[in-house]
Order: structure tokens, then sequence, then C-alpha cells
């Protein structure tokens, strides 16, 4: 068993134009041989830094210091080219987070595991192919003497993922770096994944370290974990220990901010006030220490820095009063199952009650198709990719319905052709009754609103706040973005704003405070709808659950019904009365959110359900997942067959010759031939 | 049972469909662009200002108004030019493709002449793109690799400098300094290969260097630059993460993975060269088509110019064409699209 | 104590000392030159058209630069010979610089059947390489400024949009463009408030390298023999007389070269300036990762 990891004092500094910023902040840590690591932190946390200094992959502007640093009792000499020459892929190998990104384009993979191989004298020539089959085989690549012939992008991404794990482990390395690995695949495939490497780390005496800002990804993982905070390690234990008594308010803070799957629905999410201190200023005192809900304005926390210290059993905490943090409510695991039971049973949905007393339509959209020709040479490759098929959609005053889906699930096209911005190829969209054109200019009118994903991109860099805002409104009713001035006032304050920021320019702004502007640009024109299109996946978790209040207040006050995009369940269940589930431009099953996440039916919704990774340690060990099967690509799919074929661990050969219909049951539709069967085995076990 | 056998087909060779899918399609547009091309140099040439004739006769004091108003005529008529112009278009079109260009004011055959100068041209243009291309290669290299900030800032400054100035003016500094004053090289003209192959090549050195030089630079430019850019790029960091050695990340990763994009940028290279040869022919007196052209447009031969430019724009359509379908077999990228 | 003029020059100071070096270095090469084809007579000693003295002086005193093969000065034609193909240049470049970003800017950011159609056309002009077509079209039109002028915009218009045609493209997936048309913009006001404020950067950058190729171009044209016509000076035309009497006067087309190459090289540089300033701006406006929230 190898892997055993001893970090001294690690510091690492960035220099930039002329002032000094401390990245890493004395980091000491250990970690036993064979163990499974967490390093937790949201960005500015110094996590990827740390590990990168490990390797030594820092820029040509960063100074690293460091007293010492041991792997498997082996003093490693991480600060001349010499010495790194023997660790990188050798003792300790990184994963990370784009494959396609990290690997190279114009090679195959299996040159590129070849390649490790031979740097590092793994194996002698003649068994170099032999060698790169076996590791393929290891990460679970299906037929992988195909695959060491194909090029990264023939791969898809979680395919991807464990080629470049492949590459990792060809120099057995006691140690593995998987920087935020996951974070760019789908929820399904995460799940895989990290099965796979939790595995690897159990049977290959290799030590893992995971880096990530997924609380809940963690709890499914690890067995220790170490909270960063701007560069300084604040909290480091057992997974249990920390996740169920947390000793410092950060920690504490973090866990409280994830939208938990199972915690009170339409209740307020939990956030973290304040922001990343500036850290080319020298910090005396704790650095949390503004933030901080006991440490704040205490003059010993502003005085002096607190250091890593042990304070029960494993756990060691950088905080002067981590006893009254610890001291606080402890949740236990047998209250957190009861809290569940309870939600279950008391919920009643306004919405599942029979269609007369049910609100409006606002929008109708009935059996819409859209193709696309794929291929970036459109005469050459003229293979159709079909986003949509056949799809119904209800959505009704004041309601919010979620729309789930993975990538390729036509969720995303979907709600572009409902807003105008593409076309659909057949299929009628009824607004308020009224027939819905394409995307002519004429019938977008600001009746439905949208809300991007990435803030950055969705506000104009050149023009200010106040003119962003007021665009929609000078679109109706000419004139200029002065004339509104009062409007954009009161817009501003309704999403929480100061009206002086209206002469500010995008870049000045931070992610949340964009993501309100463009909350407020959507309002102005007062719609019926909003389509939110992942509208916080970019924002850190902090900003999150900002924004998802902010947007639940809005609804509640205006009355606009809400259609949520997203392939984060967590959220899903927190904002939506109702959700839609789609898988490969089909729906497959739709529910109030209730009855989803506690009674799926469909086997991809519980697969989806399955691999969310719930932020309870203890649950996770447990857990029974329904997985999907990874080699759905090679499986022939037609027009009449389920669009869940080859990834469904129930499919029969019905499943292959019969395209099954939505049936609803109780308000609660699905489109499986199995259903019945499927809804049975998904028990509390497998929750 | 029957499925599996169509995707194992499938599997097989599916990039050998789509190329040869691509190879038809993108000659399909070489047809068409060759079409408009010759149709927009047959409306220029018919938007000249006054009559051809007119310019061709001049204004023939020594006949009566009448005579040469009859003169006139029998010219419009011989030459076809009463027609409607989508029929002289057609006209003129079926010539071409017979190979016949018309005559010159002289009454020379426009294809003998052309067909004349052809090879001193293409040997010229040829060499030169060959030597640029090598030279860029080795230039962007040193310049990329080199640890002294000296080397690699006056080897960008001289490639700045070669892109700024006009080939005339590089030519005569060459004259100057090589033929001039050190008399090493002559100033211009032309040895026939059939008088001895280094009299040949004596003659040859400036012109190619001239005509090379520019293009070296230009090349440069995008080789360099893509250097940077995919030195930066996410899986060079993978690969120093798994232990490759420096050496073998710019030879196996950088530098095939830079050099690929630019391959097309050949075919830009390729459009310049055939411009810079009508400058350096006619500095050099090098007795090619660009000289040719340049003569024919100061008096306005008519047909001879339209040939030329005819000829040397489906050249350069052609070249791209090549250069097109070569990237599309060499970069793994497109050539698997499934 | 500081006097208003004193800060507005501290201003103005701060200004041009954040600009990227080569953007300074070019301005400072550019600025004499535009200077000297605007007041020629005020620089030049002499008239440029003036028989003065014995033909093949060498450079003195009284002749910078010495007299050419009838006895001018060729100091006084170079500097009068700026206006000539300055103007050329900067003419022509700019109409290419407003025809081919309208044509592309739209052509991309409309995309479809019209891009394609837009895009083959330009296509067809970009197959004929750029000194051949100016030649094609001088021949037909005849050798006055104007034609020259139409003849360089109408070879660098096709590039040109090609060029912006690519911002356009890009800049079409953009959120905030998306946003107007959701809202119901028009296309000329998208392409008007986001799409052609966002594309700068790239297209000043293109408008230098644009302007370089111009005075190349145009200076090439006259040493053909089609730009100018003598006894007019152009430095094109200079150089060409400059051949002939390569060995009886090696310094003659000293001056007009070194000034093709200073002009054409500021034009780069500013274009490299340019690239630096905007460099950052380019992509997206910033990580928004980078701060905890709020």
């Amino acid at each position: 068993m190898g892997g055993k990891l001893s970090v001294s004092r690690l510091n690492v500094d960035y220099w930039l134009s002329g002032s000094s910023l401390r990245a890493v902040n004395s980091a000491s840590f250990e970690i036993p041989p064979g163990h499974r690591i967490a390093v937790v932190g949201e960005s500015g946390s110094g996590k990827s830094t740390l590990g990168l200094a490990m390797m030594g992959l820092l820029p040509r502007n960063a100074k690293l210091s460091i007293d010492k640093i041991v792997l498997d009792d082996e003093f490693l000499n991480i600060a001349d080219s010499d010495g790194l020459k023997n660790i990188r892929g050798r003792k300790i190998a990184m994963v990370f987070q784009d494959a396609k990104a990290s690997l190279d384009p114009i090679q195959t993979i299996g040159s590129q595991i070849t390649e490790v191989l031979k740097v590092h004298k793994i194996v002698p020539a003649d068994r170099y192919e032999e060698e790169v089959i076996r590791l393929l085989v290891e990460v679970e690549i299906p037929r992988p003497k195909l695959v060491a012939r194909q090029y990264a992008h023939e791969l898809s991404g979680g395919m991807r993922q464990r080629a470049m794990i492949a590459t990792a482990l060809a120099g057995t390395p006691s140690l593995l770096i998987a920087d935020e690995p996951t974070s760019a695949l789908d929820v399904t495939t995460q799940a895989t994944v990290i099965d796979l490497l939790r595995r690897l780390s159990d049977n290959g005496g290799m030590s893992t370290m995971l880096v990530t800002h997924d609380l809940a990804l963690v709890a499914s993982f690890a067995q220790s974990v170490l909270v960063m905070y701007a560069g300084n390690i604040v909290e480091f234990g057992s997974v249990e220990d920390i996740y169920e008594q947390p000793s410092h308010p950060y920690t504490k803070a973090l866990l409280a901010a994830i939208p938990n799957i199972w915690a009170d629905r339409k209740s307020e999410l939990g956030t973290i006030e304040g922001t990343l201190p500036d850290l080319t200023v020298e910090s005396f005192g704790c650095i949390f220490e503004p933030r901080c809900e006991i440490g704040n304005g205490r003059k010993q926390c502003q005085k002096e820095s607190p250091s890593l210290k042990v304070v029960s059993g494993n756990t060691h905490v950088a905080c002067h009063f981590s006893s009254e943090t610890r001291s606080s409510q402890k949740v236990t695991i047998s209250s957190k199952q009861d809290l569940r039971l309870q939600i279950v049973e008391s919920k009643v949905s306004e919405f599942s009650l029979d269609s007369s007393k049910k609100p409006k339509v606002i929008v109708e959209a009935s059996e819409i198709c859209k193709t696309f020709k794929g291929g970036s040479f459109f005469s050459a490759n003229r293979s159709l990719v079909t986003a949509v098929q056949n799809v119904d959609l209800l959505i009704r005053q004041g309601e919010s319905v979620g729309l789930v889906g993975e990538s390729g699930s036509g969720k995303t096209s979907l709600a572009r052709i409902i807003v105008g911005l593409e076309d659909k190829d057949s299929g009628v969209i009824l607004v308020n009754n009224k027939n819905r054109h394409d995307s002519k200019q004429k019938s977008l009118n600001g009746e439905i609103q949208f809300v991007f994903q990435d803030p950055s991109d969705s506000l104009n860099p050149v023009l200010n706040v106040e003119q962003i805002v007021s665009e929609p409104l000078v679109l109706r009713n000419g004139g200029r973005a002065k004339d509104f001035r009062a409007d954009v006032a009161k817009l501003l304050d309704e999403v929480g704003l100061r009206a002086s920021m209206a002469f500010r320019r995008p870049s000045e702004l931070s992610g949340g405070q964009r993501q309100r502007i463009a909350i407020a640009r959507a309002i102005s024109t007062d719609p019926k709808l909003i389509i939110a299109d992942e509208a916080v996946a970019s924002l850190d978790m902090s900003a999150r659950g900002q924004i998802l209040n902010l947007l639940a207040n809005l609804q509640r006050a205006k009355g606009f019904s809400y259609l949520y995009i997203s392939h984060d369940l967590s959220t899903v269940r927190h904002v939506c009365d109702r959700v839609v589930v789609m898988y490969r431009g089909r729906i497959v099953e739709t529910a109030t959110a209730d009855n989803l996440f506690l009674h799926p039916e469909h086997p991809y919704t519980q697969a989806l359900i399955s691999a969310v990774p719930v932020p309870d340690p203890t649950i996770e060990k447990t857990r029974v997942r329904i997985l999907k099967i990874a080699s759905e690509s090679l499986v022939a799919r037609d027009t009449n067959s389920c669009a869940y074929l080859g990834s469904c661990d129930l499919a029969k050969e019905r499943c292959a010759v019969e395209v099954p219909l939505l049936t609803t049951r109780d308000d609660h539709s699905t489109a499986c031939h199995f259903a019945g069967d499927s809804a049975k085995r998904f028990t509390k076990q497998t929750v | 049972m029957g499925t599996n056998k169509r995707i194992k087909s499938r599997l097989l060779r599916p990039h050998q469909v789509t190329i040869t899918k691509s190879i038809v399609s993108r000659f399909a547009q070489l047809i068409a662009v060759m079409v408009a091309v010759s149709l927009l140099t047959f409306l220029i040439l018919s938007s000249t200002p006054g009559s051809v004739i007119d310019a061709r006769i001049g204004p023939l004091p020594n006949f009566s108004p009448e005579e040469r108003a009859q003169i006139v005529e029998s010219m419009t008529k011989q030459l076809g030019l009463d027609e409607p112009l989508w029929r002289q278009y057609l006209l003129w079109m079926r010539q071409v493709m017979q190979g016949n260009f018309g005559f010159t004011y002289q009454g020379l055959n426009v294809t003998d002449l052309i067909v004349a100068r052809l090879l001193p041209t293409i040997e010229l243009g040829v060499v030169a793109i060959f030597f640029g291309v090598m030279g860029s290669l080795m230039v962007s290299l040193l310049a990329f690799r080199t640890r002294f900030r000296a080397i690699r800032g006056s080897i960008q400054g001289s490639m700045t400098l070669l892109l700024v100035m006009p080939a005339f003016w590089l030519g005569l500094v060459m004259v100057i300094i090589i033929a001039s004053k050190l008399n090493w090289l002559p100033a211009a003209g032309y040895a026939e290969f059939s008088e001895g192959k280094w009299e040949h090549i004596r003659f040859l050195i400036l012109p190619v260097l001239t005509l090379a030089l520019p293009q070296m630079a230009l090349f440069f430019r995008y080789l360099y630059a893509g250097l940077r850019d995919v030195e930066n790029s996410a899986f060079v960091m993978a690969s120093r993460a798994r232990g490759i050695s420096e050496r073998d990340i710019v030879f196996r990763h950088i530098f095939p993975n830079a050099v690929l994009p630019t391959v097309t940028v050949i075919g830009l290279v390729a459009g310049s060269i055939i411009s810079g040869l009508v400058i350096v022919e006619t500095v050099f007196s090098w007795p090619g088509l660009g000289a040719m052209l340049v003569k024919s447009v100061e008096v306005k031969d008519y047909n001879t110019v339209a040939a030329t430019v005819l000829l040397t724009a489906f050249a350069y359509v052609s070249v791209a064409f090549i250069v097109d379908i070569i990237y599309q077999v060499v970069d793994p990228r497109i050539r698997r699209q499934t | 104590m500081t006097t208003k003029y004193q800060k507005v020059f501290a201003r103005f100071k701060k200004f041009v000392l954040t600009q990227p070096k080569p953007l300074l270095y070019g301005v400072i090469l550019l600025a004499p030159f535009i200077v000297l084809s605007a007041i020629p007579s005020v620089i030049a000693p002499y008239d440029p058209l003036a028989i003065l003295d014995a033909p093949f002086l060498g450079p003195s005193k009284k002749y910078i630069l010495g007299t050419d093969e009838i006895g001018r000065d060729l100091f006084s034609r170079v500097v009068y010979a700026s206006r000539a193909d300055i103007l050329t240049s900067l003419s022509a470049a700019s109409i290419a610089f407003m025809f081919g970003t309208l044509i592309g800017l739209f052509s991309g950011y409309i995309g479809g059947r019209t891009d394609t159609i837009v895009m083959r056309t330009v296509d067809v002009f970009l197959s004929f390489p750029t000194i051949i077509l100016a030649l094609f079209l001088i021949v037909i039109f005849g050798r006055a400024q104007w034609v020259q002028i139409l003849a360089i915009a109408m070879v660098m218009t096709p590039s040109m949009a090609r060029f912006s045609r690519g911002s356009g493209l890009v800049l079409r997936s953009r959120g905030y463009v998306e946003a107007s048309r959701v809202s119901g913009a028009s296309t000329s006001h998208i392409v008007r408030t986001h799409i052609l404020p966002n594309s700068m950067p790239t297209l000043l950058v293109a408008a230098s390298v644009l302007s370089a190729s111009a005075i190349l171009i145009a200076s090439s044209l006259s040493y053909l023999g089609l730009g100018a016509q003598p006894p007019d000076p152009s430095w094109g035309n200079i150089l060409r007389s400059a051949f002939s009497f390569v060995y009886q006067a090696p310094l003659y087309g000293i001056g007009a070269g070194i000034s093709v190459t200073i002009v054409a090289g500021a034009y780069i540089l500013i274009g490299e300036g340019f690239r630096r300033k905007f460099a950052d701006r380019q992509a997206v406006i910033g990580n928004t990762k980078q701060f905890g929230g709020v």
C-alpha cells in the first residue's frame, strides 16, 4: 500500500504586476497510505494551487517555498527540474477537469499512454501494447483495442476522462491528484467516474486526492476532508466528523449553503455574506474574520491568526473559538431520516388538484420537433441530430416548472424554441392562446424572457448597467436609456442592487451582481414567463443561494411563471413545483417535484436521482445506486425504439421495437413499458 | 443481429466515406468558383469605357470619317461585339476552353506567348515557396526555443521588417549590395538551363530571395503565433504532469499541433507569391508571365491581360483547393469525423 | 500650485504612457508623414518639378538627398510624393474598411443563406491575387488617381469582409445579443448596438494591417508605372528610376524606399499596439468565479 504523504508548511506566492499574492499559506497535512482525501473550497481558496504546487506545475510568476514534502518515506525534491522529473507521472500523477483539452488532439489515446510508459520505463518495449490494453480495461473502457487507436474527440466525455485516468495510472503513481475531474461531466457520468476512482484507490494501493468545490461529491468519495479558505487550511479531519459536527464557522456555513435534495422545499438557502479578502494585502489576524458569524469584530480574531490545532480525535481546526461552533446543533443521521419522512408525508402540492381548479395555461407547446444537421462541414457530414422529438409542454400561470436533463437531452433546444431564439421543424406554440410564429422579430416582444447561464456573456461589456437594463423598454417604447432612469432605479432595487450602480460597467461587477442585472433586464417588460437556463451554474456556491432566493421572491411578488432548466437536481427540487425529465429529445417523466424525487418511475430518472451525491457521508456509504450502463454509444437505435435503450438496466426486447408513450396516472406521467416494476424497486435504500 | 453487423462495418470505415464525399463536394465548389471567376473577368473586360475597337485603332487621321466607321463596323462584326453580352461570354469561354486566347495587337498568338513564359514563372514561384516555407519553419522553431530574448527579439524584428518592405525596395537593396558593390551575382537577366546549371542558378538566386523572404516572414507570423498558442494549451501542462521531457513536448506535441492548422495558410502564401511574381519579374527582368502582364497593361493589350488574369486566378484557386484537401487528409480531427 | 494646463497635460501624459509601446512608436513614426502629406510645401526646400542643378549630384547640404537624372532635388520629390501615396492608400483603406466591415458584420450575423451567398461572392473576388486584380482594373479604367484608389479598395474589401464576418459570426451567439433578440430587437439595432462596438478591437487591428497593405500595393502600382505619372513624384516611380541608375547613383532610391517601409511599418506597429491593448478585453469580461458572492 503506498501513498503515505506528509506536507509541511507549503507556501505559494504569485507575483502580479508588482505586488505579491499569497495563494497558499503554510499548508501542512498528512495522508495515510491508500487513503482518499478531498480538498474542498470555493474558487480563490488555493485548492488547485496546492495540487499544482506539489507537482511543480505552477506558472512562471509563482514562488514556492516549503519545509518538506515526504511521500512513502522519501523526501521529494520539488524545487528543481531533476527532482521533478522523477516525481511527475511516476510518484504523483494528476488528472484535470477538461479531458478534451488535456489530451493531445492529434495523437491517439494509445500512443499517449505509451509515451508515459516509455518515459518512466515501466515495462519493456515489446510489452507496451499489452500494458496499454490492460490499463484501458482497468479504467473500464469498453472495446479497449479500438479505443487505443482512437483520438480524443472521438470519445464521449466520460470515456475521455477514463482515458486520462489511464494515462495517469500508467506511471504507477503512489498519489493521484484529481482536480475537479467530473465538473464538466453529466451527473450520471460523474457517478460512474467517481465510482471508478473509489475502486482504483481501494484496490490499487494508491492514495487519491480529490480537489473540488462540490461538497456533496466529497461526501460520496472521501475518507478525510481538508477545507481551505483564501489559501489557508481551516479545518482537516475525517469526513464523518466534519459533516456531522463542523468545527470551523466557514465549514459550517458552507455546509448550510448546499441545497440538500431532501431539505425542506421553498425554504431559503443558506448564504455566506461578504466576499473574498484581497490577498495581495498582508493580513493580520484570522483571515475569515470579516465574514465570520462568531468572530466578526472580536479582538482576538482580528489580532491573532489561529493555527491548526487538534480539537477532537483526528480533527484539526484553525479557529480560536471552535468549541462554540461545535456546540451548536448537532444533526444526527437518524434525525435527518425522520426529517425526510416528514416532508414526504406532509406535502400536498396545489397542482395535483383536478383541472377545473387549476390556474390558466400561459404557454402550451404541442408536438414540437427539431432536428439539426450535425458536423462542422455541412456538405460532407450530413448526420442528423434529433434535438427534440414530439414534445408537449404546458405551463400554467404562477407555476414553476423544472426542465431536467443532461447534455443532449434537448432541454436547451426546447427552451430556445419556446422563447423564439430557434425555429422548430414542426409543432405549435401558443402563448396566452395566441399562436406564436417562429423567430420572426415581430412575435418576439418580451412576453417570454430568458436568463442565460453565463452572466459575463449575457451583458454587453461596452454598455453600462442603465443601458443594459433599459434596453427591452427602449425596444418596446422607443426613446433612449436616459428616459427610463426611474424605471431602471426601481428594477435595480427589486433585484437587491443600489440605484447608484446604474452607471457601472459589467466588468466592475461580480458574477452574482451581473446575474442580478440580467434578471432586472428580464423583468423589465413584465413577462408572463421567465425561462432560466442554468442560471446559477456559473456562480459560486454562496452566490447561488442568493440568486435562487431572489428569483423565488420575485416570482411570489410578481406572479410570473417560471421554467427552470438545469442538470443540477438539488436546486431543481428546491425551486420547482413540477418537474419534467428529458432524455435524448423525449420527455420520459413528468410529476410534481416531491413525487418525482420520492417515487421516480422511469429508470433514467432513477439513475439521475441515484447519481446525485448527498452531502451526508453516512448515507453515501450505505447507498445502493441505480446506474446507467456505460456502453450506450455502441448500440443501434432507431426511431422505433425507446430513447433510453442501451443505457437502461431494465431493458427488454419490447424496448427495441416499440416507443413507449407517456401514460399518466394521478398527474404523474411516465414513458416506459415497465414503469410499474421500475417504481417498485426504488426503495429508501437507493436514495 | 443485423443491426450489429451494420454498425460493425460503419465503425470500420466511416472516415473514408466522409473524405471522398468531401473531396467531391469541394471539387464541385472549385468548378463553380472558376466559372464565377471567368464570368467576373469577362464582365470587367467588357466594361471598358469607350469601345475596344476605338482604343485599338485609335483616331486613324488618314482615313475619312465614313471609311473609319466602315472599318469599325467590319471589325465589330469580326470580333462578334454586336452580339448580346451573354452570347459573347459563351463564345469567349468556348474559345478559352479550346486554349484559344485570341491575338495580341501585333498579331501574335496569346496562347503561344503564355506557354513560352510559363516555365520561368513556375520555376521561380515553386522554388520561392519551398524556401519560404522551409525557412520559416526553421526560424520560428529557433525563435520559439531560444532562451535569449535578444535572439527572439531580433528574429521577430527582422521578420516584421521583411513584411513591410515593398518587394522592389528589397530587391533594390539586394541588387545594390550584392550585385553592384560585391559583384557576387548578376543584377538582372536570365540564362537558359541549356547554357549550364550554374549559370542558370546564378540568375535565379536574387529573384528567389526577393520573393521568398517576405513570404517567409508572412508564414513565420502564423507559425510563431501558433506555437505560442499551443504552448499555453491544457494538454501541454497535462503532458508535463505526466513527466514528459520539455524537448519531447516541443517536438512531439507543440510543433505538430501548431504546424497543422498553418497548412491552410500555404494557400494564402501562394496568392501572395503570385502577386509578388509580378513585381520581382519586373525588377530582375525575369522572362515570366508577371513581366508580360505588366507590359500588356502598359500597351492596353486586353486579350493578353484577360488571359493572364484568368490563368493566375485559376492557378491560385487550384492551389488553395489542393492544400485544403491535403489538410483534410492529414488532420485526424477532420479525418475521423464519423 | 498646479495650473489648469499642467493638470490637463499631466492627464494627457498619463494617458499616453499607459498605451502599449508599439502603439506609441507607430504613431510617432507615422505622424511626421501625415504632416508631410498635408503640408509638403512647408518642409520641402524646393519645388519638386523644378530643374535646379546638374543631375546625379550626391547628397550635400544644399540638396539633402542629391539630385535626380534631370537635376531636380530628390528630397523635395520624396516629400511631395508622400501626398500621392499616403492619400491614395488611406482613402482606399477607409473605403475598404467601411464597406468590408458593413458587408461582413451583417453577413456574419444574419447567417444562413444570405451569409453563404455573400461569402461565395467574396470568395470569387478573393480568387484574384491582389496586384493582378488591381492591374486588371487599371488597364480597363485608366490610370487616374481615383481609379487607383477604387482599384485598391476593391481589392481589399473582400478580405476585410471575410474578417469582419468572422466577428459577426462569433458575436451572434453571445448572450447579450440573444437577450436583445428575445426582447424584439431588429437586426440593425443589434448590429449597431452590440456587434459593432464589440468587434471594434479586432476590426481596428485588421484596419491597420489593411492600411499597411494599401500603401504597399499603391507604391507597387506606381513602381510599375501605373500610378502617378511623370513628372509628378511618387515613391514608387522614384524607385523605378532608381533601378535604372543603380550604377550611377546607388543612393537614388534611399529616401523613397525608407519612407514606404517606415509608413507601412508604422501601420503594423499601430495594429500590434491595438492588439495588445484589447487583448484582455477580447474573450470574456472576466471570470465570474473570482468573487465570493453578493
